[in-house]
């Protein structure tokens, strides 16, 4: 095997797996999908080690004194969660393994991959957060008024979230923030209108905050053995959802301290 | 609960679920799949709900949906966190960590106390639900689907 060959597999696999990782993929299932990508371009020996925010790779041509050998280390910033790209790595990996993607191929989708912008835009996704507030809010025991507040609060503090997601804040702070502001908003609608649960309201609308593939991943993790990884989410998990209590505390705080609620 | 209730409680929980889908990106074919999962990870809740608590309500609703994402993943060929994380959702201890931090700023700590254990709880049983069926290897698995593909043939 030439050893630019050999550079541009690693390259390619090690791309298609930090893509994985960032999007919320579970760890054995990004060291499976380098494995199967490295034996189906006829790597002969490699290793993997991936953890939440990295991945190490090497790989060589053979045993022999003068094989080719190539390593790389990738970083994987601040993941967000967006499974529609680990089901296309997924397909991708398929069709490789199959042999029905070409090295250069696997190259050409996985620019495709990184460029696509999302199967919903914005004003479907801030109507997704909207409706699924009201509908959570429903559920938890509210009554129509209550669901119909909530999915107002989730429309409105939504937006904020998808423009503070674009900064490099914190997660933590994001998430105070629209804690914050989304127990604002309910605060405010209650004492307006009459006959009003503010709980099920603020418990319908914080729901699209809630970090559901963080948690899963990290119990999925810790599951198959990889505990730092696990620790990681779980500690992930644990900031973003304390990040919501201490917005929305903050502001019933004020509120109960002023009197008003 | 009537059946109007039961109704509602499913148009709801597969609205929420769907919703929640977009906000993951999840591709348009799988949207409605997911979205009846949520409608059974739900159900499965709300029917134990009140004969063995919400704690073990939550702990077999989870066992259901792994179990099906599991088999489903393998039908439909995608990862199995694209059904499962939607699935899971309905039943994200959301109401438990809202009333801890409301009865902490509202200085009622033995309420505080009982709900963030509550939360604990919920998150363990979710924890474990996950655990367990993830434990299952997954030939016997591929297998089974495989047998019911070639007798549906």
């Amino acid at each position: 095997m030439e050893k630019t060959e050999l550079k541009r597999i690693v390259d390619v696999t090690a791309r298609a797996g930090s893509m994985l990782l960032r999007s919320g993929a579970e760890i054995m299932r990004v060291e499976n999908t380098i494995g199967h990508m490295m034996r189906s371009f006829g790597v002969p020996k490699y290793d993997i080690f991936t953890i939440t925010n990295g991945i190490f790779l090497s790989a060589s041509d053979g045993e022999e004194e003068d094989s080719n050998s190539y390593t790389r280390i990738c970083e994987v910033p601040r993941n967000s969660s967006d499974l529609g790209k680990v089901d296309m790595i997924n397909t991708l990996s398929r069709d490789i393994e199959e042999g029905k993607c070409t090295l250069e191929g696997a190259e050409a989708r996985l620019d495709e991959i990184e460029k696509a912008k999302g199967n919903y835009n914005g004003i479907i996704s801030l109507l997704a957060a909207s409706v699924a507030s009201g509908a959570f809010s429903f559920l938890f025991g509210g009554t129509a008024t209550d669901a119909l507040l909530a999915a107002a609060v989730g429309f409105s503090y939504y937006y904020l979230f998808i423009l503070l997601n674009k900064t490099k804040l914190s997660k933590l702070l994001t998430n105070a923030i629209c804690g914050f502001i989304l127990a604002l908003l309910t605060v405010g609608l209650v004492k307006l209108i009459p006959d009003v649960n503010m709980d099920k309201v603020i418990i319908g609308a914080i729901m699209p905050l809630i970090p559901g593939v963080s948690f899963v991943n990290a119990v999925r993790d810790i599951a198959a053995g990889d505990y730092i990884s696990g620790a990681i989410r779980m500690i992930d998990a644990i900031v973003i959802a304390a990040g919501i209590a201490v917005g929305v505390g903050v502001t019933l705080l004020l509120f109960t301290r002023i009197g008003v609620i | 609960m009537g059946l109007t209730d039961i109704l509602l409680n499913l148009l709801f929980s597969f609205v929420a679920t769907a919703g929640f889908c977009i906000l993951f990106n999840i591709p348009k074919r799988h949207i409605a799949f997911c979205g009846l999962l949520g409608i059974i990870s739900w159900l499965v809740y709300i029917l134990l709900r009140s004969p063995v608590g919400e704690v073990l309500a939550t702990f077999f609703a989870t066992v259901t949906i792994v179990l099906l994402s599991r088999v489903f993943s393998i039908v439909r060929k995608c990862p199995v966190n694209v059904l499962l994380v939607p699935g899971m959702i309905p039943l994200a201890p959301g109401s438990a960590i809202y009333y801890t931090a409301y009865y902490f700023v509202t200085n009622d700590m033995t309420s505080a106390a009982e709900y963030g254990f509550l939360t604990l709880k919920l998150a363990f049983a979710i924890v474990l639900g996950i655990i367990v069926v993830i434990a299952v290897p997954t030939k016997p698995i591929k297998k089974l689907v495989e047998k019911n593909a070639e007798k549906k043939k």
